[in-house]
């Protein structure tokens, strides 16, 4: 209440700068959500309206795209296939994540900081740096082309970025929390699952949101380590809409709309709880 | 009781061993491959010739290399600033208290980092066009028709041009990082600092900057490694063009491989990059340290 | 609360497969692609039991023929329609195919190249042969061509990028000339030109008149970096080089460097080009399909691109742009090594096949190669679409094609090929070529400089 106090001698009857923060963090949020709204509109136009004014609205609301989308392409079926990669990865994203950080960051083993900088060391790899070593290891060790084929890199690249945040999370967590359990007879990893895991709650949201956002747009590796049609993920699926002549624009947004759709509908239908995840879980300063 | 806190061998075995080879299977092991595929004469095909350190020693003075590294420093030093300075900014006027909706802000502001590459890159085409974009059509109304030109040709400022999509698309993830951060400082710090009088900016910078310093440290590490392999947007808005103006390292090591088929090289390149990402991070930890501990 | 972690999983996997179900519905209604709703790994058990039940020979074929495009493009549709004939004559054959766009494609065949874990049939590209024989990744086709009834119907030359030492081993799938001058007539006519200008001074006259008008000379879209060396210089640099040059360099033999003056000299003629307005503003940024479009609707008199930009304008100009169209090749230029009456153009992709090891399986991957670049198709694309096919098809009504088309099969009765630098030459050197011809034209380098990089990584190849 006390700082209410001060709030109000600092700001009272500064009514210019209120205006002017307001102001610019709306002219940013705008920007942020603009793009999406043009996409989505702009692909219900028809091809002689979009080069007529790319920015106006639309004067009909023409659902040709999307039909056309549906009817010429497998987009379902690559929307299934990339939706069953993303979630198995998440499960063993947010499961090696949990388990690596949360030993890095609790016992003083031997090699321990070794051990964290090697599962750091995957953050600064470019992906196509390696595709071809990648594609070798794959076909000569038979684990390429299958339903299951992407999970490998998907999570082994998923858990560098997951083992920092849990890393710097759980050093955060008071160990009292582990002793207690102990004392009551609990053991370690009965501690770890129903003790620890429950606090780490808003970091894994934190780590499953931008990981959930990484996979399903992922396209690299989808394209070198799968050659079967029917395990196609969307990211590759959608280039065949961009043809080396083709300017029909609505045409390609209404296919790019499709494919970030689910990832717009589960953003907006979990935005608090993935700024909840961030604001809690993100690391202490 | 020792045992529950701590695992023994054989738990720590269980837990720690998979991960560890799932993770060197796939992201370790190629790393060598490439480091081995480096030291041949390689162009595609299963045949190849070995040659020794020739590719690694010709990656020392490769120019071409150097210039697209030159290009990721100006990358990473522009979304240093751009990103991480923005959304310290921007997480000051949220915090502010005249600010009204916060958590849409907050929401709506990490958007765009839930959009895929492809996508970024084809609206961010759309902004620069030269007949239909928006940075030309707003040039047309306010009458200044000279200014109108092939943005993404003016090799003087591709590098900046390419550099701003990136800037847009993560502001609100280092936004959201660092709101989290200033709010997990203990609220009574701001208001001593209050009473003494630091407000708006003075607070901002002499009060809240150094405390979240170790966030800073984790964001500006993620920006070098994020920056390190930058590809895709550069890839779809000019593909490192005009001529190589606005190529960066990742993208070089590709067409090594694939497009000018010098497999062999690119391996050697791509082994260049990581070397090279390693000092960069090793350096930024170790400049970032001395800094917080001068300060204690 | 590890309950709740799970919901939040489950419930965004209940979201998603909500969505993909919401599109199911209108899916179903509108096509009746009924595998689409199908999971993948009950196609995938489906798939086994066929092979369970008989013995089922597999053919796999990797490509870049999309099927979603091919109502617009002749050789995709010819591919899919030899296919399909041939599927018919061999129901029991499974013919299993992976499809990707031709970037992507290329970077796909050669991480598997690297492997030697190719599909049975697949593409290739002139320029690869040399290395992918090394690598015994193909086939040789010489028995197979001698053995074919319609040999001769091939035309000359067709598969000479496809040969290595006295070996032939790919079939062509595409006969491409990829410089030609697409004009709109009736816009040339209104600047005072009653056809296409002879000679260089006449076409600067006429870019000026156009830029006059605010109309843009010539479109083109070098986004992709490829189409100014493929569409403009291989024609454009053979006129100073002459054939002779250009065939040193691709055998790589040291006769003939890219730092001869009559290289230069093309260069210096494509910078001049780019700097005089003869091109859109952004022609350095502007991708392929956007350029053409500038031509399609008018907004630009002519445009410089190979003969896949004519099925592009039978679909997709205006009327008026569709009957006006004519087409000519580059005038000639003073002092040029090269024929006048050339352009560049000939076989550049070719499908090749993997050794085999089962003979009788052998046999029947061979009968189809030899199906799908053979004889029937070049006589589908000749028929269907008048294009210019690796066989001679003659006696073929053109009478019934779009203007446009007649025009470049008039053309094609006169025109002599020359070699398109990007199919044969070294796929580094084209590499350096294509990004410095970018900068050659942007003007941030001149002709000396380009012309020093280029011959540096001929040689560097020749080590």
């Amino acid at each position: 209440m006390r700082r209410k106090n001060i709030t109000e001698k600092t700001y009272h009857g500064n009514l210019p700068g209120k205006i002017i923060i307001n102001l610019v963090l709306a002219i940013f949020s705008i920007t942020c959500i603009f793009p999406a709204i043009w996409l989505f509109y702009s692909s219900m136009k028809t091809k002689s309206e979009f080069f007529e004014n790319p920015i106006a609205l639309p004067s009909t609301f023409h659902f040709g795209n999307y039909i056309n989308v549906l009817q010429k392409s497998d987009m379902l079926l690559w929307m299934k296939n990339t939706a069953r990669n993303t979630f198995l990865s998440l499960v063993l994203i947010l499961l090696i994540g949990f388990v690596v950080g949360y030993f890095v960051a609790r016992f003083d083993f031997k090699g321990r900081k070794l051990l964290y900088s090697y599962f750091l060391l995957g953050m600064l790899i470019p992906i196509h740096a390696i595709m071809i070593p990648m594609y070798i290891l794959f076909t000569k060790t038979g684990l390429g082309d299958s339903w299951y084929t992407l999970i490998f890199p998907y999570t082994a690249f998923g858990i560098p970025i997951s083992v920092f945040l849990v890393e710097s999370y759980v050093r955060n967590v008071p160990r009292e929390l582990e002793e207690a359990a102990a004392i009551d007879g609990s053991g370690f990893s009965r501690t770890l699952f129903s003790i620890i895991l429950p606090v780490c709650k808003p970091i894994l949201v934190t780590i499953g949101i931008i990981q959930f956002f990484a996979l399903w747009n992922e396209f690299t590796y989808s394209l070198i380590l799968l050659s079967d049609e029917r395990l196609k993920t969307i990211s590759v699926g959608l280039t065949i809409f961009k043809g080396q002549y083709s300017t029909d624009y609505p045409q390609m947004m209404s296919a790019m709309f499709m494919a970030i759709l689910p990832a717009i509908v589960l953003y907006f239908a979990f935005s608090k709880q993935i700024i909840k995840g961030m604001v809690a879980g993100a690391v202490k300063g | 009781m020792k045992n529950r806190l701590t695992p023994g061998p054989v738990t720590f075995a269980l837990y720690i061993l998979p991960s560890f080879l799932l993770y060197t299977f796939v992201v370790f092991v190629p790393i060598l491959v490439a480091a081995y595929y480096g030291f041949f004469n390689w162009s595609g095909g299963t045949t190849k010739e070995f040659i020794g350190f020739e590719n690694y020693v010709t990656l020392m003075t490769d120019q071409r290399f150097w210039k697209a590294l030159g290009n990721n420093l100006f990358l990473i030093v522009f979304c240093a600033i751009g990103q991480i300075g923005l959304a310290f900014i921007f997480a000051m006027l949220l915090e502010s208290r005249v600010a009204k909706m916060k958590s849409l802000h907050r929401v709506v502001s990490f958007f765009p980092s839930v959009l895929s590459a492809v996508v970024i890159g084809f609206i961010w085409s759309m902004i620069y066009d030269y007949n239909y974009g928006l940075i030309n059509t707003l040039l047309k109304t306010a009458g200044l028709k000279d200014k109108v030109q092939p943005w993404l040709s003016n090799d003087k400022i591709v590098v900046l041009l390419v550099t701003i999509p990136l800037i847009w698309q993560y502001v609100g993830y280092y936004l959201i990082i660092i709101v989290s951060s200033i709010a997990s400082v203990d609220t009574s710090i701001f208001e001593m600092a209050e009473i003494d009088g630091a407000t708006g900016w003075k607070k901002a910078i002499y009060i809240t900057l150094p405390l979240i310093k170790n966030t800073i440290t984790v964001c500006i590490t993620l920006c070098i490694a994020g920056n390190m392999k930058a590809f895709d947007h550069i890839w779809t808005l000019t593909g490192g063009g005009p001529g190589t103006a606005s190529e960066v390292v990742a993208l070089y090591a590709y067409k090594t491989s694939f497009t000018s088929q010098k497999m062999g090289y690119g391996s050697a390149v791509s082994i260049g990059i990581l070397v090279i990402s390693l000092l960069f991070v090793g350096v930024i930890r170790f400049v970032m340290n001395k800094i917080t501990k001068e300060k204690e | 609360m590890k309950k709740k972690l799970v919901a939040v999983l489950m419930s965004s996997a209940l979201a998603l497969s909500l969505a993909a179900c919401g599109g199911g519905e209108a899916a179903s209604t509108e096509s009746n692609k009924e595998q689409q709703t199908q999971p993948a790994d009950q196609q995938a058990e489906k798939q086994t039991e066929e092979k369970a039940d008989g013995e089922q020979v597999e053919i796999t074929i990797t490509h870049f023929n999309i099927e979603e495009q091919r109502e617009q493009t002749a050789d995709y549709d010819g591919f899919y329609t030899m296919l399909e004939a041939w599927q018919e004559e061999h129901p029991d054959v499974k013919i299993t195919q992976s499809v990707l766009s031709t970037a992507d494609y290329e970077t796909k065949i050669q991480a598997q190249a690297a492997v030697g874990d190719m599909p049975d049939l697949f593409c290739v590209k002139g320029s690869w042969f040399k290395n992918f024989v090394s690598s015994d990744l193909l086939t040789p086709m010489s028995g197979a061509i001698d053995a074919y009834e319609h040999k001769d119907a091939f035309r000359e030359g067709v598969f000479d990028a496809a040969t290595v030492g006295d070996e032939i081993y790919g079939i062509p799938i595409q006969f491409s000339v990829s410089s030609l001058v697409y004009y709109n007539a009736a816009m040339w006519e209104e600047i005072g030109y009653s056809e296409f200008p002879a000679t260089w001074e006449e076409i600067y006259d006429a870019v000026d008149k156009f830029n006059e008008k605010g109309i843009t000379p010539f479109s083109l879209g070098n986004l992709d970096k490829w189409p100014a060396e493929s569409c403009i210089l291989s024609a454009l640099g053979d006129r100073y080089t002459g054939n002779e040059w250009t065939n040193n360099i691709i055998a790589n033999n040291g006769q003939s460097a890219f730092t001869d003056p009559e290289f230069v000299s093309a260069l210096e003629h494509l910078q001049n080009m780019a700097q005089a307005g003869v091109f859109n503003a952004d022609f350095n940024t502007s991708g392929t399909g956007p350029a053409a479009e500038l031509y399609n609707q008018g907004q630009a008199a002519a445009t410089i691109n190979g003969f896949w930009n004519l099925a592009n304008i039978n679909a997709n100009a205006t009327d008026e742009v569709k009957a006006n169209t004519k087409i000519a090749i580059l005038p000639p230029v003073e002092g040029g090594k090269g024929e006048a009456g050339s352009t560049s153009g000939g076989c550049g992709w070719y499908m090749g096949m993997a050794p085999q090891e089962d003979p009788e399986k052998a046999a029947l991957v061979e009968n189809l190669l030899m199906h799908l670049g053979g004889y029937e198709y070049s006589v589908f694309l000749t028929e269907k679409y008048g294009l210019v096919a690796p066989s001679v098809v003659e006696g073929v009504d053109v009478s019934a094609f779009p203007p446009a088309t007649q025009e470049y099969i008039k053309l094609m009765q006169t025109v002599q090929l020359t070699p398109i630098y990007d199919i044969l030459m070294d796929a580094s050197v084209i590499e350096v070529m294509n990004s410095d011809v970018q900068e050659l034209m942007n003007g941030s380098k001149d002709a000396q400089t380009v012309a020093e990089e280029i011959q540096a990584e001929l040689e560097n190849v020749g080590k």
